[in-house]
């Protein structure tokens, strides 16, 4: 240890703070704390004046910047921007995962595979159809869809195709999200328009408690300028959707200001987080929660509903990144005791493996090949076979 | 409860409230209940064992102060030491040395079978102890007579913005502020409410919002690239001085704002040119308790033994050693202090040949600044590593290249990146006037824009992710 510490130990160096307090004193101090204050005030405005114009009616209209200065926009807002931006392309996030029968009947109608997820199923099936081109993939999902979603586009997408499997997509980052009805609830950073329908554990068994009033884009379109449409489709939200709050969901006036939209995104985000912490500890799920039980209890459901109509079921495990094998841990017994086939995504690409991921967290290709091999390994195993 | 959360501001509205309209002794009463209320927030059962420490010394400190008999004296301190540090082993070290025991016992062929106890640790017991440890000294040496008011004894262990993560207080310095009246001052409050506005702006803006990136190298068992360790580390130095002098900002806030006094933890550590320098700008408070408590005593006890530089240089080693082990349970923190140690029997020992002392003075000091910095990073990159196996893992992944195409850690978020510039433009500052409170001296319309660009930057970064303070371990 260094002697000559003495020379700033920390209660000189207090003495040095108050050597520095004599001058202020000179001045009258609530005269000076008021105009300091002031100032404060003042350049907090000029900061409001200069973002409202600098991102409105200037280049910086489309940066960075000012996203991330608009992130705290209520969701309702961002999606009615949505909806009103012109020459919106066919594959934009306005249109996608709607749990839409017409929408599904564009899709094959006698597929080999059906499946129901989210944007990484969607790119195995994606792996998939370049390595078997002639296999006829049939695709159902939401970006960053829940299992709720899924097994309620399964019960809308069931009498409209044959299908000899299925494969059930699940995230290790979505489990808590069976709760909801849209993803804006707890992610209201970038809006998700779509809405799916809440279901409930009665007695062991999975119950419907609510659907959307809204379940199409064109229905959005009609119902987000209508006060008393959306209004209802708010009440739904309020009474079922486990994550809504009114404060981060809806419009007021705080979305035009950069303060106040500061404060709903940093708040809204620490809702989330502390949602989220309810549900997923360090040592994984909570088994005790309802979301927990829930989602195991849709999994068994829907791969029941499956087993029924004579389909044969896989059940994929995405772990996102960084994240542990909490998923497989959660369901493991699920998959043991009902005897269905399925893929961890943990086993050939681990989550803490860097090199695995892209930049917007998706798996690199390389992995997205391994995944619809395993799955065509799967769908070949002998007792699989016709 | 986390300073910067919802419920802290709950917390502190409703002790300050009540703190304003009270009266001294009153106000002693609520701070120790507010205090044990903000402990027992994470985690009620260690109640108990924050009492007891308090109890027990408060007993011996009245019988060392009650006795002349320097046997005596020695004995009490001695059950102080004893049943202080034995917490502390218990709850930190038991694991990590039986484990290690058993560890050796496998290599060298003998089977002991072990299970490692499931041992929560209490938050901030490493703090609290070593300020109670240092109070029992100081009365035994007889620097201080122990307070006559149990309560008061009680709320300096206790006070709750010191009480997980330090600044560690001295006795001499804190108590007597317990003790005799306090002032609330206007002065005092605004330079309590900028330090709070300061620390907060370190901890969400700049620490929390770097934990995801570095956090993402260092937790990745594979797939990283060297320069992906190199940059990670980098912004890890930065991200442990936010999250640690931020803490400690707040932490004297708040305290400015009820009229106490704490010491300071941090004066500008990266512009430190040596070793001996570096530990007197960071976590001064630990560096200083250190250097009165266990250096300076180990220096005398060599230099007795003979005047060599052997017994002239253990001391910084074994000193540094120590303090590596009081941050945690692990061999990392072990070689961390041995690499600081080391660095100051290095830069000492580089002070005696004339040749290279002219050479040293002749190279500008920001060669000094800027080597040491270096030499700062790879320390903590030995601090942040999870095992020496991984220290060894990521100076092999440095060493496979460190081209920038090969950069595949995440970018911090904006409010970051718009915030490393004002805190390195503070921190210049700060040290260019050599105190922080620099901004004092500007006019009122310079320093209201300073606040209010503060005020916004810290409403950007509250939507980091929020983490809790990496010192809160120890």
């Amino acid at each position: 240890m260094p002697p000559q510490s003495s020379s700033t130990s920390s209660s000189e160096a207090e003495a040095a703070e108050t050597v520095d307090a004599p001058a202020r004193t000179a001045r009258p101090a609530w005269r000076s704390l008021a105009r300091t204050a002031a100032w404060c005030a003042v350049v907090l405005v000029l900061f409001e004046v200069l973002t409202a114009v600098l991102f409105t009616r200037t280049r910086l209209a489309n940066g960075s910047l000012r996203k991330f200065l608009w992130y705290g926009v209520s969701y309702e807002q961002k999606v009615r921007e949505l909806v009103h931006t012109p020459n919106l392309p066919p594959r934009s996030i306005l249109h996608a995962g709607w749990i839409d029968p017409a929408a599904y009947r564009n899709q094959p109608s006698e597929p080999e595979l059906t499946i129901y997820g989210m944007s990484f199923s969607n790119n195995t099936g994606e792996a998939l159809k370049e390595l078997r081109p002639d296999m006829s993939v049939r695709m159902i999902g939401g970006p960053g869809a829940p299992l709720s979603h899924a097994y309620g586009a399964y019960l809308v997408d069931r009498p409209l195709r044959r299908t000899r499997f299925a494969m059930v997509g699940v995230t290790s980052g979505a489990v808590q999200e069976v709760l909801l009805m849209n993803r804006g609830s707890l992610f209201a950073d970038a809006p998700f328009p779509y809405f799916f329908p809440r279901f409930e554990l009665v007695d062991g068994k999975i119950v419907k408690v609510a659907d959307s009033l809204i379940n199409t884009s064109d229905e959005l379109r009609a119902a987000i300028d209508d006060p008393v449409l959306w209004g209802k489709q708010l009440d739904v939200l309020a009474a079922h959707d486990d994550g809504y709050r009114r404060f981060y969901f809806a419009s007021d006036w705080l979305d035009y200001s950069l303060l106040g939209r500061l404060v709903r995104r940093g708040l809204s985000k620490h809702h989330a987080q502390a949602y989220t912490t309810r549900i997923l500890g360090p040592n994984g799920f909570r088994r005790d929660h309802q979301a927990v039980q829930l989602f195991r209890a849709l999994l068994r459901q829907m791969v029941s509903d499956l087993r029924t109509e004579n389909v044969q079921p896989i059940v994929f495990l995405y772990a996102l990144q960084g994240q542990s094998n909490h998923l497989f841990d959660l369901v493991n017994d699920i998959l043991r005791d009902d005897k269905i086939p399925y893929v961890n995504s943990f086993d050939l690409c681990r989550p803490d493996n860097l090199a695995n991921y892209v930049p917007d967290m998706h798996f690199i290709p390389e992995c997205d090949t391994a995944f619809a091999k395993r799955v065509l390994a799967l769908m070949n195993e002998p007792e699989r076979r016709p | 409860m986390l300073f910067n959360s919802l419920e802290f501001i709950v917390f502190l509205t409703v002790v300050y409230g009540l703190y304003l309209v009270l009266p001294h002794r009153a106000q002693n009463l609520m701070l120790l209940a507010a205090s044990y209320v903000f402990y027992g927030w994470w985690d009620w059962r260690f109640l108990g064992l924050i009492f007891f420490t308090t109890s027990l010394d408060y007993w011996v400190s009245l019988k060392v102060a009650a006795t002349q008999n320097e046997r005596a004296k020695k004995a009490y301190l001695s059950i102080s030491i004893v049943c202080n540090l034995g917490l502390l082993a218990a709850f930190k070290y038991f694991n990590f040395f039986v484990q290690s025991f058993v560890d050796m016992a496998t290599k060298v062929g003998v089977q002991v079978d072990w299970v490692p106890l499931h041992i929560i640790l209490p938050v901030g017991i490493s703090f609290f102890t070593f300020q109670s440890v240092s109070y029992s000294i100081d009365v035994y040496r007889g620097h201080l007579q122990p307070p006559r008011r149990f309560v008061d004894f009680a709320l300096f262990v206790a006070f709750f913005p010191q009480l997980v993560a330090g600044p560690i207080q001295r006795a001499t310095t804190l108590m007597p502020q317990v003790v005799e009246p306090r002032k609330v001052e206007l002065d005092q409050v605004t330079r309590g409410a900028f330090l709070i506005l300061f620390g907060l702006f370190k901890k969400t803006v700049i620490a929390d919002g770097l934990a995801t990136g570095v956090n993402t190298v260092y937790n990745a068992a594979t797939g990283v690239t060297g320069i992906d360790v190199v940059v990670a580390t980098y912004l890890f130095v930065i991200q442990m001085y936010c999250d640690f002098s931020g803490y400690t900002d707040i932490a004297r806030g708040v305290s400015k704002l009820m009229g106490f006094d704490l010491s300071k933890n941090f004066m500008t550590p990266f512009y430190a040119a040596s070793p001996s320098e570096y530990w007197t700008r960071w976590h001064i408070s630990l560096s200083s308790w250190v250097k009165d408590y266990v250096y300076m005593p180990l220096a005398l006890r060599y230099l007795r033994k003979g005047d060599s530089k052997l017994n002239e240089y253990r001391p910084h080693v074994y000193a540094m050693v120590l303090m590596g082990l009081w941050h945690g349970a692990a061999w990392t923190y072990v070689l961390w202090g041995l690499y600081h140690g080391f660095m100051l029997v290095i830069w000492d020992a580089a002070k005696l040949p004339k040749a290279l002392k002219r050479f040293r003075k002749r190279i500008p000091r920001p060669f000094w600044i800027g080597l040491y910095f270096h030499i700062t990073a790879i320390s903590l990159l030995l601090f942040r590593a999870s095992s020496v196996g991984q220290i060894g893992h990521l100076f092999r992944t440095i060493g496979r290249g460190l081209s920038p195409q090969n950069l595949t850690m995440p970018t911090p978020p904006t409010a970051t990146m718009l915030g490393l510039p004002v805190l390195l433009f503070l921190d210049f500052l700060a040290f260019r006037n050599s105190s922080d409170l620099f901004y004092r001296k500007w006019p009122d319309a310079a320093r209201g824009a300073l606040v209010a660009v503060l005020l916004v930057l810290v409403l950007m970064g509250w939507s980091n992710a929020p983490a809790e303070f990496i010192y809160f371990q120890f």
